[in-house]
């Protein structure tokens, strides 16, 4: 979306976009201070809305549930700080490709994320599945994914910056998140718990390529 | 029934919003303990399911905080930033499951939206009545079907036979008028 946003930003704070213009919202707000200045706007007013309407104690155990996920992370990271760096490289390099494992310019998010996929992979039975061009060739991109449907893990070489993971079902695509670009390489972790089929590859609004998915 | 949480001053709501930018670890321990209430209150009010909503929190929290792009100290309050991201994953797992079928009938009845406000606070819904009545009926109606009835704005402009254009333009200037409303506090 180069466009500014305008109307939009009121519509994507109400929730009433649909999930690729919702992405392409996020999108442009990253890199434009005037549209993201009216989207937080728009957000304040509808939690002001928000603020008014019946509030609910949050039960005990979404902190404790929250502190596990988060800290899980951190202590997966430390672990693989901590293990024999020949040890590591060669678990490392056995389950995942190379360029995954070599790269330096990752973010500590997204450490975290690849370090999630790692204990999944070596922890857990998975598969994977060849994303392929929209003229049925393969693509530099697989996904790697748990056979009960709790984990994906999307790893692409040459991603476009901004490109998107989406769920295609019954014709439909739902985002599931952005590629977190790595140099040449680009990965995404998503910890989403159920059986998704179709997975597609989205770059600038446009499908690039999909895969599908068996259990 | 809980109260809506701390609200901290400016000045505290700058500084978490830096450490939250920086994913300073304390950052998100402290925005949970403002905002934890509001946030699940948030998704329980869309989702009705209160395993539903504590996925929902869940989910959206742990995605923003590994995802280091999501939020910018200057992008604005981390609470709003946060809520709209909790209510949007809600809705999206509203219509997801409307798609499969599951929720059809819930869907059904947000079609009456002005019904679905419940009073249990009087003085504050007093408050969100009185500024949702100051708004023209035309930009009443596709805001109550936004906000309460979770609709998006092609839904909304088919249920009301206006051109997508004019839905588009009439929610944004009635949310923009129930914002400052409600900011000033009026009525």
């Amino acid at each position: 979306m180069n466009e500014h946003v305008d109307d939009l930003a009121e519509l994507y704070a109400l929730g009433s976009l649909e999930d690729l213009d919702r992405a392409r919202v996020e999108r442009h707000t990253s890199s434009c201070a005037a549209c993201a200045e009216r989207v937080s706007e728009a957000e304040e007013s509808v939690t002001r809305i928000a603020e008014l309407q019946t509030m609910h104690e949050a039960p005990p155990g979404l902190r404790t549930r929250l502190h596990s996920s988060l800290a899980s992370a951190h202590l997966r990271h430390a672990w693989v700080r901590t293990i024999p760096a020949a040890i590591a490289a060669a678990l490392v390099l056995a389950l995942i490709p190379t360029w995954v494992a070599v790269d330096r310019t990752r973010t500590v998010a997204a450490m975290h994320q690849d370090e999630q996929a790692l204990a999944k992979i070596a922890s857990a039975p998975f598969a994977r599945a060849q994303f392929m061009s929209p003229r049925n060739a393969p693509m530099d991109a697989k996904v790697l994914y748990g056979m009960h449907g709790d984990w994906y893990y999307v790893v692409v070489m040459h991603p476009k910056p901004g490109m998107q993971v989406a769920y295609v079902h019954e014709g439909k695509m739902e985002m599931l998140g952005t590629v977190a670009m790595h140099g040449a390489s680009g990965t995404l972790y998503l910890p989403v718990n159920h059986k998704m089929e179709e997975l597609a590859l989205v770059s600038d609004g446009a499908v690039i390529g999909d895969a599908h998915l068996a259990y | 029934m809980a109260s809506a949480g701390i609200r901290p001053g400016a000045a505290e709501e700058r500084t978490l919003a830096q450490a939250f930018a920086r994913r300073e670890d304390w950052a998100f321990d402290e925005a949970y303990r403002r905002y934890g209430t509001l946030l699940y209150s948030v998704a329980l009010n869309v989702l009705h399911n209160v395993q539903d909503a504590e996925d929902c929190v869940h989910d959206a929290l742990v995605r923003v905080w590994r995802n280091p792009k999501t939020f910018a100290a200057d992008r604005g309050s981390v609470r709003a930033f946060l809520t709209v991201v909790v209510r949007n994953d809600a809705i999206s797992r509203l219509r997801a499951s409307a798609r499969r079928g599951r929720l059809a009938e819930r869907l059904g009845r947000e079609d009456e939206p002005a019904e679905e406000f419940e009073i249990d606070d009087f003085v504050q819904q007093r408050k969100l009545r009185a500024a949702i009545e100051e708004l023209p009926q035309e930009q009443r109606q596709p805001v109550l079907l936004a906000y309460f009835g979770g609709k998006t704005h092609v839904e909304i402009a088919k249920e009301l036979a206006e051109p997508l254009g004019t839905v588009k333009s009439r929610i944004s200037l009635g949310l923009r008028k129930l914002g400052a409303a409600l900011k000033e506090g009026r009525p």
